[in-house]
């Protein structure tokens, strides 16, 4: 059930009448922990007993570590939840992968490896990041670990951020539950809102430009190179409005529950710089690798260099650039499976060390010395990389990667010219809307409800998906990881 | 947008769905020209559905007209309509076929015209050819309202049709999520009914009614093509060869326009299928396409009075 479908509607608007009918806090708890389950098992119920498996797990460690004295045992009792969550991911999400690599060198031996068909478990990136995240704030002595069980339940499986974020931290989960959560009028309009914002980002925008996507990935030989590069434009687009939708929705359940999220996404592609995209895009994942991934590896790389300027660049420059490379890395790793994200998340840290190099190289006070054109010829270069990633974020192999590229660079007038007429509208339409949001503050618009001819603009905004958004469900893109 | 199922006279339909095209109905109600006086001479009677219809291109575009523009003398009567499948045309041609007195009909087939003999209302049509039902149940009060509506508005009307695709969207979710019937498995259900062996039995029979009325028959036949695999051919190979296998069993023409998309295509590179507003390479034909199909049935047209 994903939040764009009938089943959703449905589920949610018994989820809220029962709520409704509920006075005390604790069976309003106990009802939401079910109705998470409910709607994780309906992708298949097998992975609910993992989920539990991991909730399990997770709040035993955070006790064992909350209870053990400073020093090693704490340092065991962390390392044991983190390999038992990473394990679990490791298991599920690439044991196929290593499998399938790893078959070459055992045929040149005469062996053949079993592959068992492992199905992933939905969300499971998200969960076991969260659970992560969890046990070493406690280590860190950030956050007390949770004493009801039940609680850390709902934080594990609370379902608006359970299947693809933002990814929640304790910290800012945990104390909300603190407090009663009874429906309100004003979340639940809030909420509503924001909803809204995310079911027009995906069904009018994101689905849309996956009409055009698709078919020009699927043979992007057969087709011009204008073709291609609108295609790869349309999948930018298509991409940050199915994930930013999806996030926009999740906040909006949520905040119609009585909780609140944080934010994920700040108008990315108006970045002047990759590192001001990864402060824009998906930032509950970047925060996440930036504080428990890339920090202490900086940290152990800088203890490891004894010079103060190796080859002329500063100490500090190297340790971020070794464990940049390294945190992108494995940040790419973990949006699937497959060399083709290992590659675009090296080709993000690559690119990250490089402009950390030029900056230091420059000077921060060289920034900004070009005034306007110099601005413009940044985020035109910045965007100019996230367009070429994309495409091998996107494409199935390399192969296919290296048509795509070949056609967009190529300016012979051969191939399928189509210029699909939707798909120019909601880029039209997505660039106008960046442009408006830039003007406001990073505001987006908003529907506020309580103004006069916000209905009447509601019931517009109704009949336009109704009429204009592509028939038939598309999966949300960050569900397969 | 189109209004229920017989069209008004000198109507003004505006279609955007795919492709474009404004076209108004004949004092007939048909989306073609008048019928000529003094009578053409040769009148060709059209029967088929969305793809002779050919409301995603101009009037003159489709290949009913086109093949007028190529041969001389001919008027082809298009009485295409979306939606209507082989199980209706005999039941026309056999109520109207004598008023317009055709000189040869032509039966225009495509990909999706094997599964619509198995619709639940095309089942109920066939029942009802071989016993007649009695009279149709009174319509209700609501139920004229509602007609009346879809009648009268556009808007409602398309509101209704999307709100109805919605709903079998979310049907064919919850069956997958309950059955397991996968998405993948959609091309060959698509085909399926090709290996059904009740269905030659029920082309042959409407052929026969078909052939009854006409004095000289030809099938177009308008195939899916798959234009990106890795090599060009048939949408659906197992209905061309069905279709092929039909024509060759009760001796009739099929004319099948395979080899000039090839050959189209190939001096182009642009498919015939598919538009601007949808996507190339699939649905319905486009203007190029109509083209090389109208001019191949003059040819077949010319061969067929000969």
């Amino acid at each position: 059930m994903i939040f764009s479908s009938a089943q959703f509607f449905v589920f949610f608007a018994l989820l809220l009448g029962a709520l409704a009918c509920t006075k005390w806090e604790g069976a309003r708890r106990n009802l939401l922990i079910a109705a998470s389950y409910l709607f994780y098992a309906w992708w298949d119920w097998r992975s609910c007993f993992l989920l539990f498996g991991v909730t399990l797990v997770g709040f035993r460690v955070a006790h064992g570590i909350a209870g053990a004295p400073a020093g090693r045992a704490r340092r065991r009792w962390l390392l044991l939840g983190i390999a038992t969550n990473l394990g679990v991911l490791a298991f599920f999400k690439y044991t196929d992968f290593l499998l399938a690599n790893a078959q070459p060198l055992f045929r040149i031996a005469g062996l053949e490896l079993p592959r068992p068909e492992i199905v992933l478990p939905v969300g499971i990136s998200f969960f076991t990041f969260q659970c992560i995240s969890y046990l070493i704030d406690i280590y860190r002595g950030l956050l007390p670990a949770h004493r009801s069980f039940r609680d850390y339940m709902l934080f594990v499986a609370f379902f608006p951020q359970l299947l693809a974020g933002p990814i929640v931290r304790g910290a800012q989960f945990l104390p909300q539950l603190k407090r009663e959560h009874p429906l309100r009028a004003g979340d639940l309009r809030v909420g509503l809102e924001r909803f809204l914002r995310g079911f027009t980002k995906k069904m009018l925008f994101a689905d849309t430009l996956a009409v055009w996507v698709g078919p020009v990935f699927a043979h992007p030989v057969a087709y011009s190179p204008l073709t291609c590069w609108l295609a790869v434009l349309a999948y930018a687009g298509q991409v940050y409005y199915d994930f930013s939708g999806y996030t926009d929705m999740a906040i909006g359940v949520a905040r119609m529950l009585g909780f609140e999220y944080p934010e994920n996404f700040r108008h990315p592609y108006s970045a002047r710089s990759i590192a001001e995209f990864w402060q824009r895009w998906h930032i509950t994942l970047s925060t996440w690798l930036r504080d428990y991934l890339f920090l202490p590896l900086a940290y152990t790389v800088s203890r490891r260099i004894v010079a103060d300027r190796p080859l002329g660049v500063r100490a500090e420059t190297w340790s971020y650039a070794a464990a940049i490379l390294l945190t992108m890395f494995l940040g790419g790793l973990w949006h699937g499976a497959s060399w083709t994200f290992v590659v675009w998340g090296a080709l993000h840290g690559l690119a990250l060390a490089i402009h950390r190099l030029v900056r230091d190289a420059r000077g921060r006070r060289a920034q900004g010395r070009y005034g306007r054109p110099g601005r413009f010829a940044s985020w035109a270069l910045t965007f100019l990389f996230l367009l070429v990633t994309w495409v091998i974020f996107r494409v199935p192999d390399f192969p296919t990667a290296w048509e795509m590229l070949k056609r967009m660079v190529s300016f012979g007038a051969g191939g399928v010219r189509w210029y699909y007429v939707q798909g120019l509208v909601a880029l039209g339409a997505g660039v106008l809307l960046h442009l408006w949001s830039l003007r406001h503050e990073d505001r987006s618009p908003a529907l506020d409800l309580r103004r006069p001819l916000a209905w009447p603009a509601l019931a517009a905004l109704l009949l336009a998906l109704l009429l204009f958004a592509p028939a038939g469900t598309n999966p949300f893109i960050y569900l397969r990881f | 947008m189109r209004y229920t199922y017989v069209l008004p006279p000198h109507a003004r339909i505006v279609y955007s769905t795919e492709g474009w095209s404004v076209r108004h109905t004949s004092l007939m109600g048909l989306l073609d020209d008048e019928l000529r006086v003094p009578r053409a001479r040769v009148r060709a009677v059209l029967l088929g559905d969305s793809f002779a219809e050919a409301l995603q291109v101009t009037q003159d575009a489709d290949f009913g007209s086109v093949a007028e523009q190529r041969m001389p003398g001919l008027e082809v009567v298009n009485v295409g309509y979306s939606g209507r499948s082989p199980v209706e045309y005999a039941d026309w041609l056999e109520e109207y076929g004598p008023r317009l007195a055709p000189d040869i009909v032509i039966v225009e087939l495509n990909d999706s015209d094997l599964g619509d003999f198995f619709t639940p209302a095309a089942q109920a049509r066939l029942a009802a050819a071989a016993a007649p039902p009695a009279g149709a149940p009174p319509e209700g009060r609501l139920a004229r309202l509602s007609r009346r509506v879809l009648r009268n508005s556009s808007l409602v009307t398309v509101a209704w049709r999307r709100m109805k695709l919605l709903a079998t969207d979310e049907r064919a979710q919850l069956a997958k999520r309950f059955h397991g019937a996968g998405a993948s498995a959609a091309g060959a259900a698509f085909a399926a009914p090709a290996a059904d062996p009740r269905l030659p039995v029920l082309l042959d029979a409407l052929h026969r009614r078909i052939a009854a009325h006409s004095p000289r028959l030809v099938y177009l036949y308008i195939p899916g093509v798959d234009y990106f695999g890795p090599r060009f051919d048939y949408g659906h190979p197992q209905i061309a060869a069905f279709y092929h296998a039909f024509a060759a069993r009760n001796r009739v023409t099929l004319v099948d326009p395979l080899d000039e998309i090839r050959a189209e295509f190939a001096r182009t590179g642009q498919p015939l299928h598919g538009f601007s507003n949808s996507v190339m390479g699939s649905g319905h034909m486009n203007a190029a396409g109509h083209r090389v199909v109208g001019e191949r049935l003059a040819r077949a047209i010319a061969e067929a009075m000969r």
